[in-house]
């Protein structure tokens, strides 16, 4: 600040000067006033004296911190600085670990962009299988050979397949847009059950087939701040999987806990769970476990809804008993959170 | 402090602050321990200042050296010389007169404000007419008179002669008189028949006394008096004055010893006060270690502490301990001695408190920070080996607890004896003091009554007091006749002859005690030559006692081996040589007005069988009833003789009664004081105690033990390290005691070590109860609040 | 890179026969950034495992090194400021200085480096975790759950680069524990911390992208 830049120095001049008037009026005697005059002049030089010295100490001081500063950009190591009682210290240690967190951030986006490597090669991988049937069947309708009836069942199968196709480059576009976050969320404070009818709208008529019972308990007063369409999306997968792996005549049970920081939405039901440990993987991408592999699915939605549910700053967790169903626990944030 | 350093000063402050505020029955005792004992010392040392202060004052009002027996016009004379600041008249009338049992005396002295205060009448003004007298209102309303200005007195002037005087003015004194002063006019002085040929005694000051050296002044003095034609021994030296000249800064230095010495002891105190409440908060030292308090920052904590326990009560005692000083001494009060004490009391008590503080201050730092995560109050360690099951009643669990903190228990056991210790001396201090004793001391050492022969240094005759023995009052027959007074025990007779010494050029009248040859074997003074008795018959010799008294009165320097000129009358004129055989400058107990002494053999070679009686010790039996009748049947039988006068202990003692209150107060104070002391103390350690062990009483008491049995617990572990302590204060402390008071025997002898019984009895009760009470209102106050708050609740 | 790192790591409580193996052994390592979550039963050695990697304790045997630094041998004042500046605690029991408001508690670590508080930072979490109106008030005046609260308040405001909790959701409901666990992955993911948290709740665990498991001293299997 100026004032502290000027003040101290400026003072010891005013204080000089005033002295030397006092020293002349006052005293008549020429030694005395010889004396007092070297006394105020040594103040006064002890003053300025002062004030150089601090300021060659701040700058002393910024000097060391930019070099320091210098050095972590230049990823030396040094540890002399580290866990001292002193300012120095302080800084440094701040400034390493702010270039931590920026290093931790630049290796998060080149780890995206790994990932989106891997999509890319996976989505490949995935493609490869129907396309390969498609041609097969394709070549096989073409052969002359064929006759019509087993033509109906080619352009079935193919039909099929190309069904699955689009569902997977639809459902990687959505994951990867998710992952790329281009996916504009309109977050608005709307109520839960609005989002909860939407999402199971997609899934009403599988139930009824298999003759599942769901339960809602809602609060329609509830509201959180959320994107609906997309967190509808994240719910039914999760509702698709109940109903999926829920066999006949099964409950699915949906209850909406408003809390202090989140608000929970539980999805239980009456399938055949999930073991301990594959609660982490079950939202890895193209994950599926040995046991479902003849059910269809591709091993997205999961992966889908927490990513969507992230996004929104919330998390999922699961809790399941193998043979007598799982539960899934979908938290969204109350407020603006971290 | 490095300019680099690290900010982060303030927050130690401010926990250093909460600390203490969050603590506030250990943070009270211990504010009123630093007060009490910083309280004391300011007190003491400002009373010391205050007391030589006073002198000074008194000093700057009162003569520095007296002319005896000069003529007016000498005294004019010495007035007009430039040496003399000021010159006051005395004259005497030399007789005393009663008025029924009232004793007064005419005087002639000028009234006199400022340098030499003499008297200034409350109303009225000083006698200027030949019949005009200023009297003192005490003595007016003993005689039952009015005190009127304008009213006439008959009063008796001598030998029955009565006058009558017109009361022109008065003064009031506030205590007392054996001889109440009459003061008439300088008329009356120069051409009354009572006063008229008695000479003058001239008071003076001297210019730039005050500046000179001892000696200095001493030799100016007896140069004016030799100017004047004032003969030597008329030169009376103001004592105190010589004294303040020569600066003896003993006492001063004994108030800095015993300062340092309670410093020390408050140290102690505030060591332990500050350890036990570091050892009972290793929990919360852990906490603040884990969180990133260095060890650095954890001792500027504790001293922080230590500060501003410091910062509020140093000002509380140094405004205290100003106050008390005042009371005990008003009139030595001065600003500039307060602030100059004030200052050096405050840098004491922060380096004391700092110093004591230091050593917690480290022991906190080591508190290692995994005492965060312990639960349980972390005793020391138990000691190895497995012990026998006993019984758990409350001795044996006091027993373990105790063993558990042995560092601690000492601590406390220390802390209290010191404050002990100092009570113990005190209390031998207040009761070595015998009133009586103080006013026996000298001549009422066996008596009650002295009958002597009315001389008076005022008008002085060539042979002392031998023409009184000559015409022998004092005689045989006198003795018989006091014998039989009743109640009377003994009448003792006390020799001494008078004669006129010349030695060295001076010449001055001397009275010389016989020894006899029994009292000369308990004679054991430290002396120069030879003090045998044979000797001494054999070459007529003398000792000389007391030599720098009489040396300095007389200007002489007593050699044992010179001869002196001894000129006395027995009718006839004689005249021979002395030998002085011994010299000391002790004086003889039990006759300390005598000073040179001579062989019953050589004093009857002398003097021959001349009566030389020169005083009757009175002793009487149960003197406290039959004393006053005792004293009016003694004035009875000498009434016929003028030249006899009666001098009693009851006079005396009416004399030094203002002196003695003075010292009384101080005493009571400083008992009053170390009782305190020890009591805070105490009372301190207790309850810091019983708080800091909150929480385990709360557990004992959820596993079913009763308040009472708590209680019992608790008083034997008091009793485990009172009683060390009791022992060291009974043991040391007596020595102590004894010891000083030995100490203080050499200068005052009327003091006489008595064990203080009762005072101890009451400390001892005192050890006893308080510690009872303490547990009994400390755990009171824990279970006001709910057993359950008690546990869960870390403390405080 | 690994920020947390022990070698045979060992401490023994006593002398034979009656000797405690707390650790016996522990050889582990965790990655920078990383949600660790250490389970076992009560009486396994996992809260002495987190106060030697906090630097609060030392071993029998064994090192410890953190950030690439050797406990043992860092000086006792070096291991406090390092604690200070690196490491956010979150003790089983709170440890809040009894005699201070839940304010001063909470900012503690950062005046003992005699820096000013991040305030925006501070409001956030105490909003987060509903202390933002029981600020003035001493421990003593508040309930388990708003006790640990403040400590895990405490351990965050100097946005340390590693945290150690010690059962963090102990003292609250399951609801309030979603909600801390959450915070903390947050924060977390936020400032790249490095986060190890004991609990004995598998549920709690899952969150964590490692768990490791602790029994009599020793590791049992490792998850991912």
């Amino acid at each position: 600040m100026k004032v502290y830049k000027y003040a101290l120095p400026g003072a010891g001049i005013l204080l000089s000067a005033t002295g030397c008037i006092l020293a002349f009026t006052q005293i008549p005697e020429s030694v005395g006033r010889a004396v007092l005059l070297i006394i105020l002049l040594l103040f006064g030089i002890l003053d300025m004296g002062y004030y150089f010295y601090f300021r060659r100490k701040f700058i002393d001081f910024s000097e060391e911190v930019c070099c320091h500063a210098e050095r972590i950009m230049r990823n030396e190591e040094d540890r002399t600085q580290h866990n001292q009682e002193t300012l120095v210290s302080k800084v440094v240690m701040e400034l390493e670990k702010m270039d931590e967190v920026m290093q931790s951030r630049l290796s998060e986006s080149s780890r995206e962009k790994e990932n989106l490597q891997k999509i890319i090669s996976d989505t490949a991988h995935q493609v490869k299988t129907p396309l390969t049937s498609i041609r097969m069947y394709h070549d096989m309708l073409s052969d002359p050979d064929t006759d019509v009836n087993e033509k109906e069942r080619f352009m079935d199968i193919i039909r099929q397949q190309l069904e699955k196709l689009e569902f997977l480059i639809d459902s990687l576009i959505k994951s990867s847009r998710l992952e790329n976050d281009m996916i504009r969320l309109n977050m608005e404070n709307s109520s839960v059950f609005h989002t909860l009818e939407i999402s199971l709208n997609g899934m009403i008529t599988k139930a009824e087939r298999k003759k599942i019972d769901i339960t809602i308990h809602c609060n329609p007063a509830v509201k959180v701040m959320h994107d609906a369409k997309w967190t509808a999306e994240a719910l039914g997968n999760i509702l698709d999987n109940a109903v999926k792996y829920t066999p006949e005549r099964g409950n699915i049970r949906i209850d909406v806990i408003p809390g202090e920081m989140y608000v929970e939405i539980k999805i239980q039901d009456t399938g055949k769970g999930i073991a301990a440990g594959s609660y982490n993987d079950i939202f890895k991408r193209f994950y599926r476990e040995a046991s479902v592999s003849k059910e269809e699915g591709l091993g997205l939605g999961l992966y889908i809804s927490r990513n969507i549910i992230s996004l929104q700053g919330g998390y999922i967790m699961v809790h399941s008993v193998p043979g007598q169903g799982s539960s899934f626990s979908i938290f969204l944030p109350n407020r603006k959170n971290i | 402090m490095k300019l680099d350093a690290n900010n982060n000063s303030r927050i130690i402050y401010r926990i250093a602050k909460s600390n203490l505020t969050s603590r506030r029955l250990y943070t009270f005792f211990s504010i009123l321990t630093i007060i009490l004992s910083v309280t004391f010392i300011t007190a003491a040392v400002l009373f010391l200042q205050g007391t030589m202060t006073a002198e000074r004052r008194m000093l700057e009002n009162m003569q520095q050296v007296m002319f005896m027996n000069v003529s007016g016009e000498q005294m004019e004379a010495a007035a007009a010389d430039e040496r003399t600041e000021l010159m006051i008249p005395y004259k005497e009338s030399g007789i005393d007169s009663t008025a029924g049992s009232v004793k007064y005396t005419f005087n002639y002295l000028k009234s006199q404000a400022e340098g030499i205060q003499t008297y200034v009448p409350v109303e009225g003004r000083e006698p200027e007419a030949y019949h005009e007298i200023v009297v003192n209102k005490g003595f007016m309303d003993r005689i039952g008179q009015e005190c009127r200005i304008g009213a006439k007195i008959l009063l008796d002037v001598q030998g029955g002669v009565q006058e009558e005087f017109v009361i022109c003015g008065y003064i009031d004194r506030p205590y007392d008189l054996s001889v109440y002063s009459i003061y008439v006019s300088r008329e009356y002085a120069d051409t009354s028949p009572l006063m008229a040929d008695k000479k003058y005694t001239a008071l003076l000051r001297i210019t730039g006394a005050a500046h000179m050296e001892s000696s200095g002044f001493e030799t100016a003095v007896y140069q004016m008096a030799m100017d004047y034609g004032v003969k030597r021994p008329d030169v009376n030296i103001n004592g105190r004055f010589e004294q303040s000249l020569q600066e003896s800064n003993v006492s001063l230095y004994a108030a800095g010893l015993v300062s340092l010495f309670i410093l020390a002891v408050s140290g102690i105190v505030i060591y332990s006060i500050f350890y036990l409440s570091v050892i009972s908060r290793t929990q919360q030292i852990g906490q603040l270690q884990t969180i990133g308090m260095t060890q650095r920052q954890i001792k500027k904590m504790v001293r922080r502490e230590g500060f501003l326990l410091s910062s509020i009560s140093l000002p509380a005692a140094l405004i205290l301990g100003g106050i008390i000083a005042y009371f005990l001494q008003p009139d030595g009060w001065s600003f500039s001695n307060y602030a100059v004490t004030a200052v050096t009391m405050s840098i004491f008590g922060v380096l004391t408190v700092q110093i004591s503080v230091g050593k917690p201050a480290s022991l906190a730092a080591k508190v290692p920070p995994i005492e965060a995560a312990r639960n349980s109050d972390s005793g020391e360690d138990t000691k190895k080996g497995a012990k026998a099951h006993k019984r758990l009643t409350a001795f044996v669990m006091a027993q373990t607890g105790q063993e558990q903190n042995h560092r601690k228990r000492r601590l406390m056991s220390i802390s209290i004896a010191s404050g002990g210790i100092i009570f113990m001396i005190a209390a031998s201090y207040l009761y070595a003091w015998d009133e009586e004793a103080y006013s026996r001391e000298g001549e009422f050492a066996g008596a009650e009554y002295i009958v002597s022969y009315l001389y008076s240094a005022h008008s002085p005759a060539a042979y002392g007091s031998t023409e009184m023995q000559l015409v022998g009052h004092l005689s045989g027959e006198l003795r018989e006749k006091l014998l039989k007074i009743p109640h009377v025990r003994s009448v003792n007779a006390v020799n001494s002859a008078f004669g006129n010494i010349e030695y060295q050029g001076a010449s001055w009248v001397q009275g010389f005690y016989r020894l006899t040859k029994e009292e000369a074997k308990s004679f054991n003074m430290n002396m120069d030559g030879n003090s045998s008795y044979d000797y001494l018959c054999e070459h007529d010799g003398i000792i000389i006692t007391d030599s720098e008294f009489i040396s300095g009165i007389n200007g002489v320097s007593f050699q044992p081996g010179d001869m002196l000129t001894l000129h006395w009358f027995d009718g006839e004129e004689h005249q021979t040589e002395l030998e002085i055989t011994a010299v000391t400058s002790e004086t003889m107990p039990a006759h300390s007005e005598y000073n040179i002494c001579m062989t019953d053999k050589t004093m009857e070679k002398l003097w021959g069988a001349m009566n030389t009686v020169s005083s009757f010790s009175i002793a009487a039996k149960d003197y406290e009833k039959y004393g006053e009748q005792i004293e009016q049947d003694i004035l009875t039988v000498i009434e016929p003789y003028p030249d006899l006068s009666l001098e009693t202990l009851r006079e005396k003692r009416i004399d030094d009664s203002a002196n003695i209150q003075k010292i009384k107060i101080q005493i009571y104070g400083i008992s009053v004081f170390v009782t305190l002391f020890s009591i805070l103390n105490l009372i301190n350690m207790l309850a810091g105690n019983i708080a800091a062990r909150k929480k385990e009483f709360s557990i004992l008491e959820s596993i079913g033990m009763e308040e009472k049995q708590i209680r019992g617990m608790l008083f034997w572990e008091s009793v485990i390290f009172v009683l060390p302590a009791l022992l060291i204060i009974f043991t040391a402390g007596s020595a102590a005691g004894y010891a000083v008071v030995s100490f203080l025997q050499k200068s005052a002898g009327y003091m006489e070590y008595r064990f203080p019984l009762i005072p101890g009895m009451v400390y001892i009760i005192g050890m006893v109860l308080i510690p009872l009470t303490i547990s009994y209102f400390g755990l009171k106050g824990q279970s006001r609040v709910p057993l359950v708050e008690r546990i869960r609740n870390t403390e405080l | 890179m690994n920020i947390l790192q022990t070698t045979n790591l060992t401490k023994y409580y006593g002398e034979e026969p009656v000797q405690v193996k707390a650790l016996d052994g522990i050889t582990l390592a965790v990655e920078q950034g990383s949600f660790t979550a250490i389970v076992g039963t009560s009486g396994s050695g996992k809260s002495t495992l987190l106060h030697m990697l906090g630097g609060l304790d030392t071993p029998t045997g064994g090192s410890v090194m953190v950030d690439g630094q050797e406990l043992c041998r860092m000086k006792r004042s070096e291991l406090t400021i390092f604690r200070r500046r690196k490491i956010g605690f979150v003790f089983q029991n709170y440890n809040l200085i009894p005699n201070l408001t839940v304010y001063d508690n909470i900012v503690l670590p950062v005046e003992l480096d005699g820096r000013s508080v991040d305030i925006s930072y501070f409001h956030e979490i105490t909003a987060v975790l509903g202390l933002s109106d029981k600020l003035q008030r001493k421990p003593n005046k508040l309930s388990g759950g708003q006790q640990q609260r403040a400590a895990i308040a405490r351990a965050l405001i100097t946005k340390p680069a590693i945290l150690l909790t010690d059962e963090p959701t102990g003292n609250l409901d399951s609801h309030t524990s979603q909600e801390v666990i959450g915070l903390l992955q947050a924060a977390g993911k936020k400032f790249h911390q490095t986060i190890v948290m004991i609990t004995h709740n598998d549920e709690i665990a899952q969150i964590a992208d490692r768990i490791i498991r602790i029994e009599d001293g020793r590791l049992a299997e490792s998850r991912w």
